[in-house]
C-alpha cells in the first residue's frame, strides 16, 4: 500500500508532488500529512503562496513543529498588511540543517509560487532543498501543483514533475474522490495504486485501497499510445480463445507426425519426357 | 430578485469576507446577477457598494436598477459608481484611473490603492460593503496582460474582510489564452464560482440559458461542493431561477 507507506515515511520520498484540480482540493490531504507529522515530532514548514493569513492553518499555529512562512508576496512593494517583503530568502536557507530532524517542507503551491518567481528560480530551490538529504538529514518536500493554473502540457508541470519522486493526482477517476499515486523507486521501478478517500468525523481523512500494481520500468507507457484503445476492432484474445487457438491442429501438422513420409511417383503414359539439359542454354 | 438569491440558496450564506467569480461564457451575459446582487446589497439600508464599471456605463446600471426597484442615482452616497470609460472620454479626473491606458503597472498600482481607499471610507459607514468589479476581462483589451491582472486580482482579494463581499466578474472563450489563465486564476482564489452559460442544444423561449454554481465548503474532503446545475429564465423585471426540466 504505496499510499501508506508514504505517509508513515516507511517509503521514503524526498520530493512528493500533489496534483490537484479546480473541483478537489489538496487541503485536507495536507492537513492530514502536516498532523501526522507534527504528531511524530518532525519540523513541519509551510511556505503559504495561498492566502494572506494562516486561518486554514490555525489549528497548528500554536505547535512548535509547526513553522508557517507567509509568502504572499508584495510584487508592487506596496508594504501593507499581510504581505511578504519582495526580496525574501530561498525555502531551502529557512529550514533547519540540525542533526537528527526530520523536515517536512510543504509548498502551498508550487503554481501560485510561479506567479511570483521564475520557474528557474522554483526548480534550483526544489534542488536545493532535496539536496539537505544526506546521512544525517532527511527532509522530504510536499508541494501542492493546481492543474488549472499549470496544466500537464507546460513546461513548468513537466520539469517540476521531473523533480520529483512520488506524484498524487487528486481527483481523477470519476463518481467518487479519489487520489492515485505513483512512486518511483530508485532504478526505475514504478509502484502505484488508486485510492478512494473520505471524510470521517471522528477519524477525519480515510481511504481504502481500490488497487494496487507494481511494474517494471520499461512498462511505463501512456495508455493512449496503445493500438487498442484507438480503435474499435477487438486486437487481443482473453485466454478463453487462447486456450482454443492452441488445441487447433494445423493442416500441414497432421501429416507430419506420421513419420517416415515418401514421395512415390508414377510417370504417366501422356508425360512428355525431356531428357536435354534444361540449363543447357545457360552456357555455363 | 429575491427569487435569484433564494434560487441559488445564497440567502442560506454569509457572504461576508467571500470572493464571488462570476464568469460569462460567450454567447451569454451575466449581467443580470450582477443587478442582482446590487439588489442584495441596497436592499439593505447597513449595506454600501462600491462598482468598477470597467464595461458599462453608468447609465445601463441605472437603467436596470430603476426596473428592479433601486435607484442608483438617489442613493449616490452609499453606491458609488467608478466609470472606466469616462476616464477615456475626458469626464474622469479623478486619479483612480490615471495612466490606466498605457498598459503599465503604476497604473494598476494606482487603480488598486484608489479602490481601497474608497472602500474604507465605505466601510467606515456601513456594516457591510458589496464591491463589485464589472468586468475585470475589460482591462485585457487596455494593454494589460493576464499575468499584471493576476496581480491585481492577487491584491484585490485581500480586500474582501469580514465587512465585505468581493465579486469579480470576467468573460471566457475559448480559444481565448489571456482570458483563460485570468479565468484560472480567479476560479482558484474565490469561495464561490458561479458560470453563466447559454444552453448547450441552442436558444429555447422557455429557457434564457444555464448557470452553474460551486460553493467552498471544508467540511468536504474535495472542500469544494459539487457542481449545482440551474436554469433561468429573464423576462422584463425578474429573473426566474429553476433546476433543468422543472419549468
Amino acid at each position: 500500500m504505496i499510499f501508506k507507506q508514504l505517509l508513515s515515511g516507511r517509503q521514503f520520498s524526498s520530493f512528493i508532488l500533489i496534483k490537484d484540480n479546480p473541483n478537489h482540493s489538496a487541503h485536507h490531504l495536507l492537513l492530514k500529512i502536516i498532523k501526522d507529522n507534527v504528531e511524530k515530532k518532525n519540523s513541519v514548514h509551510l511556505f503559504n503562496y495561498e492566502t494572506p493569513n494562516l486561518s486554514q492553518w490555525e489549528k497548528f499555529t500554536s505547535t512548535p513543529e509547526f513553522v508557517s512562512h507567509s509568502c504572499y508576496h508584495d510584487n508592487w512593494d506596496l508594504k501593507l498588511d499581510g504581505f511578504d517583503p519582495k526580496a525574501s530568502s530561498s525555502w531551502a536557507s529557512q529550514v533547519s540543517n540540525e542533526e537528527g530532524i526530520f523536515n517536512v517542507v510543504i509548498i502551498d503551491s508550487i503554481s501560485l509560487a510561479l506567479e511570483d518567481l521564475s520557474l528557474n528560480s522554483v526548480c534550483s530551490q526544489l534542488k536545493a532543498l532535496k539536496a539537505l538529504n544526506d546521512e544525517n538529514h532527511r527532509t522530504q518536500v510536499i508541494g501542492v501543483i493546481n492543474t488549472s493554473l499549470t496544466d500537464d502540457d507546460t513546461v513548468a508541470f513537466k520539469e517540476v514533475n521531473r523533480l520529483a519522486e512520488s506524484l498524487i493526482t487528486l481527483g481523477n477517476l470519476p463518481n467518487s474522490f479519489s487520489l492515485t499515486v505513483q512512486h518511483r523507486k530508485p532504478f526505475g521501478k514504478l509502484m502505484d495504486g488508486a485510492y478512494t478517500v473520505n471524510l470521517d468525523e471522528e477519524k477525519g481523512f480515510v481511504f481504502s485501497e481500490e488497487s494496487k500494481t507494481v511494474k517494471g520500468s520499461e512498462d511505463i507507457k501512456p495508455v493512449e499510445s496503445s493500438p487498442q484503445v484507438l480503435t474499435t476492432f477487438k486486437l487481443t484474445l482473453d485466454d478463453k480463445e487462447k486456450e482454443s487457438r492452441r488445441q487447433v491442429i494445423l493442416p500441414y501438422l497432421k501429416t507430419s507426425g506420421g513419420g517416415g513420409g515418401k514421395i512415390i511417383y508414377e510417370p504417366d503414359a501422356n508425360d512428355d519426357w525431356d531428357d536435354e539439359d534444361p540449363d543447357d542454354d545457360l552456357e555455363i | 430578485m429575491a427569487s435569484f438569491i433564494k434560487g441559488l440558496e445564497l440567502d442560506k450564506e454569509d457572504l461576508r469576507g467571500k470572493l464571488f467569480a462570476l464568469k460569462e461564457e460567450a454567447g451569454s451575459d451575466d449581467s443580470f446577477c450582477l443587478s442582482c446582487l446590487m439588489w442584495q446589497c441596497l436592499s439593505k439600508q447597513d449595506s454600501g457598494l462600491l462598482l468598477l464599471a470597467a464595461q458599462r456605463p453608468f447609465n445601463h446600471y441605472y437603467h436596470v436598477g430603476m426596473k428592479l426597484g433601486y435607484n442608483l442615482m438617489s442613493q449616490s452616497k452609499r453606491a458609488v459608481v467608478l466609470e472606466l470609460g469616462k476616464a477615456f472620454c475626458g469626464g474622469s479626473d479623478d486619479e483612480l484611473f490615471a495612466d490606466i491606458g498605457t498598459g503599465k503597472d503604476d497604473a494598476l498600482k494606482g487603480l488598486f490603492l484608489g479602490l481601497k481607499r474608497r472602500l474604507e471610507e465605505l466601510k467606515s459607514q456601513y456594516r457591510h460593503v458589496y464591491f463589485i468589479v464589472d468586468n475585470l476581462s475589460s482591462l485585457l483589451f487596455l494593454g494589460f496582460t493576464s499575468g499584471q491582472l493576476t496581480t491585481l486580482l492577487h491584491y484585490l482579494r485581500t480586500l474582501a474582510d469580514d465587512s465585505v463581499t468581493l465579486v469579480i466578474s470576467l468573460q471566457t472563450t475559448q480559444d481565448d489564452e489571456e482570458e483563460t489563465r485570468l479565468s484560472a486564476y480567479l476560479c482558484q482564489i474565490a469561495d464561490f464560482r458561479l458560470t453563466v452559460a447559454p444552453l448547450r442544444t441552442g436558444s429555447s423561449q422557455d429557457v434564457s440559458g444555464s448557470i452553474e454554481l460551486i460553493k467552498k465548503d471544508v467540511s468536504k474532503i474535495e472542500s469544494w461542493t459539487n457542481p449545482m446545475l440551474y436554469h433561468y429564465k429573464l423576462s422584463e423585471r425578474n429573473v426566474k431561477i429553476f433546476l433543468p426540466g422543472n419549468i
